[in-house]
Order: structure tokens, then C-alpha cells, then sequence
């Protein structure tokens, strides 16, 4: 059921592929290992951070910016779904493969 | 809410959906908006994962579940959900339980069980880099099998997913909270991605 869902978000989308599996990926590296490689642009990955580590840290001025930078509303959407999708699906791998 | 298109960009159907039900609670869920929004990318296919994981479990009661939803919204400090869980959660555990393991869960009046699967959640949500076969052998050790973890563990893949859109989009928060909770208590999740 998960897989179907990450399959889905890291499918057809408004927003670049290779973003959303960058984000995908960094957001997993930051589950596993508190570490990751930075997104570009800058804005994208100080954004992807505050969802992955404090997302109620999120400001206003944070989607400006992503604006600022070109994203559409379409792409901003996708790309946090991702961004949180990757946060809840690495927390139950790393945790149901320590189950056996 | 942070995206316009997450108030105003849903298809018709769901626009007149979304009329019905703010006329009848007085607003349309936020959750309910962001599942419906581009529904084929996303909503779709993580509401059966939100039904499943909080309402078809074998080795936990929806009050203990909606307890885990509520410790680990606030572990991941979403204000959202923690006040829409607890509205949903007080339908089956007595309110003074559940402020009384969000005070202090050392202090708290629950079982040992449910302490100790409480904390390991926090954990995860916290630091999971730091989670061990150590703390799944913790759990096991105070008598909870491998299917009643593995459940808890998609209860915190779910609230990690909602406590993160909730907060970046900026949900509005529940006008009615007894009248959602009550509602989320009896009906569950399944209508959170609405058709069209």
C-alpha cells in the first residue's frame, strides 16, 4: 500500500521528476543518517529541510520564496507532499526492518 | 492555508462536495481539502494507508491509536493535529488521561505497554537515525508482539506525513473540534479524499 503511494507521487506530476526524486531521496538521507546532499535551488532546499527535520517552522515567507525562485503552486504542492511522504515511508522502513 | 489552489483549485464535484459539507460543520476540513487536491497524485492512494493504519488494526483499540496520533503530532510539534486527536481520542479515553501523558508520560495513568510503545514513537518521530533493534527488543520485552509494533510504526508513518502537510500548508484550524472529533471517532478516515 505504501509503495503504491510512493510509486504514485514519484510518477506523473507537474513538477520536474528528477526534483521530486532529489527531495524524495534527500528527505530519506535526513531519516537514516541526519545528513543529505543539498537541493538546488537554495530556496527548495532550506524549504525541504524545515519539512523534514521542523515543519511547524515553516513561514509565509518561505512558500514566497519558492515562488520568487519560479515555482508554481502545482509544483510547490507536489514537492512538499513528497518531501513529507519521504518522512513518514523512511521512518516505517527503518523501523519495520528492525522488527525481525 | 499557504497554496490558493488547496481552497479554490479542486474540480467541480468536489466544489460542490466541499460547499455541502462547510454548510453543514461550518467549514471543509483541511485535510480533506489537501487529499482531494490532485487526488490521482497523492490523496487517492494515502487515504486506504490512513483508514488501514488508524482504523483496521488487530492489536489496538482506536482510542489507544488516536492516543499514538496525538503523542506523536506532538512530538513533531504540529498544534493541528495534536488538538484535532485529542478532540477524536476523548470520544474513547477520559481527556485527564490523555493531557496527563502529554504533561508527563512517566506520571501518566496508562498501562506499561503503552508507555513504553509511546516512547519508542517519539523516538522515531525525534531521532530516528537513533532507533536500534535495542529499542524494538525493549518493546518486545514488555509483551508486545511484532504485528502490534509494526502497526504502531504505520501510525507514526501516517502522522508523519499529516503533521508535516499540516504545518507546511498551514492548516486552518477546527472551528467545531467536538463535532470533527466525534465525527473522525465514529466514521473514521475514509472519506478524506472526496470523488471527482
Amino acid at each position: 500500500m505504501l509503495k503504491k503511494i510512493v510509486l504514485n507521487i514519484l510518477g506523473k506530476g507537474a513538477s520536474e521528476l528528477a526534483l521530486r526524486k532529489q527531495t524524495y531521496k534527500k528527505v530519506n538521507s535526513i531519516v537514516n543518517t541526519d545528513r543529505s546532499e543539498p537541493l538546488l535551488p537554495n530556496t527548495l532546499d532550506n524549504y525541504v529541510e524545515k519539512v523534514a527535520r521542523n515543519a511547524y517552522k515553516v513561514l509565509d515567507e518561505d512558500i514566497a520564496a519558492l515562488k520568487t525562485a519560479g515555482f508554481s503552486e502545482d509544483e510547490i504542492f507536489e514537492l512538499t507532499v513528497t518531501a513529507a511522504l519521504s518522512a513518514g515511508a523512511a521512518r516505517v522502513e527503518l523501523a519495520s526492518n528492525l522488527l525481525d | 492555508m499557504r497554496l490558493s489552489v488547496l481552497t479554490n483549485g479542486h474540480s467541480f464535484l468536489q466544489k460542490v462536495q466541499i460547499k455541502i459539507i462547510t454548510k453543514i460543520i461550518g467549514q471543509t476540513p483541511s485535510p480533506i481539502l489537501v487529499l482531494s487536491y490532485k487526488k490521482k497524485f497523492f490523496g487517492k492512494h494515502y487515504t486506504p494507508w490512513l483508514q488501514n493504519s488508524l482504523r483496521k488494526t488487530n492489536h489496538w483499540t482506536i482510542g489507544e491509536v488516536e492516543l499514538m496520533g496525538v503523542y506523536i503530532s506532538k512530538s513533531n510539534g504540529c498544534e493541528y493535529c495534536t488538538a484535532d486527536h485529542i478532540a477524536v481520542a476523548k470520544n474513547a479515553l477520559d481527556e485527564s488521561v490523555i493531557r496527563a501523558v502529554l504533561t508527563d508520560i512517566d506520571t501518566a495513568p496508562i498501562d506499561v505497554k503503552m508507555k513504553a510503545v509511546l516512547k519508542f514513537l517519539n523516538k522515531l518521530c525525534v531521532s530516528p537515525n537513533e532507533v536500534s533493534k535495542r529499542d524494538i527488543m525493549a518493546l518486545k520485552n514488555e509483551g508486545l508482539d511484532r504485528d502490534a509494533i509494526e502497526e504502531a510504526i504505520h501510525v507514526c508513518g501516517i502522522f508523519s506525513v499529516m503533521n508535516r502537510l499540516a504545518d507546511a500548508f498551514d492548516f486552518e484550524m477546527s472551528t467545531d473540534l467536538e463535532k470533527v472529533g466525534e465525527f473522525l471517532f465514529k466514521k473514521g478516515y475514509g472519506g478524506g479524499c472526496l470523488r471527482g
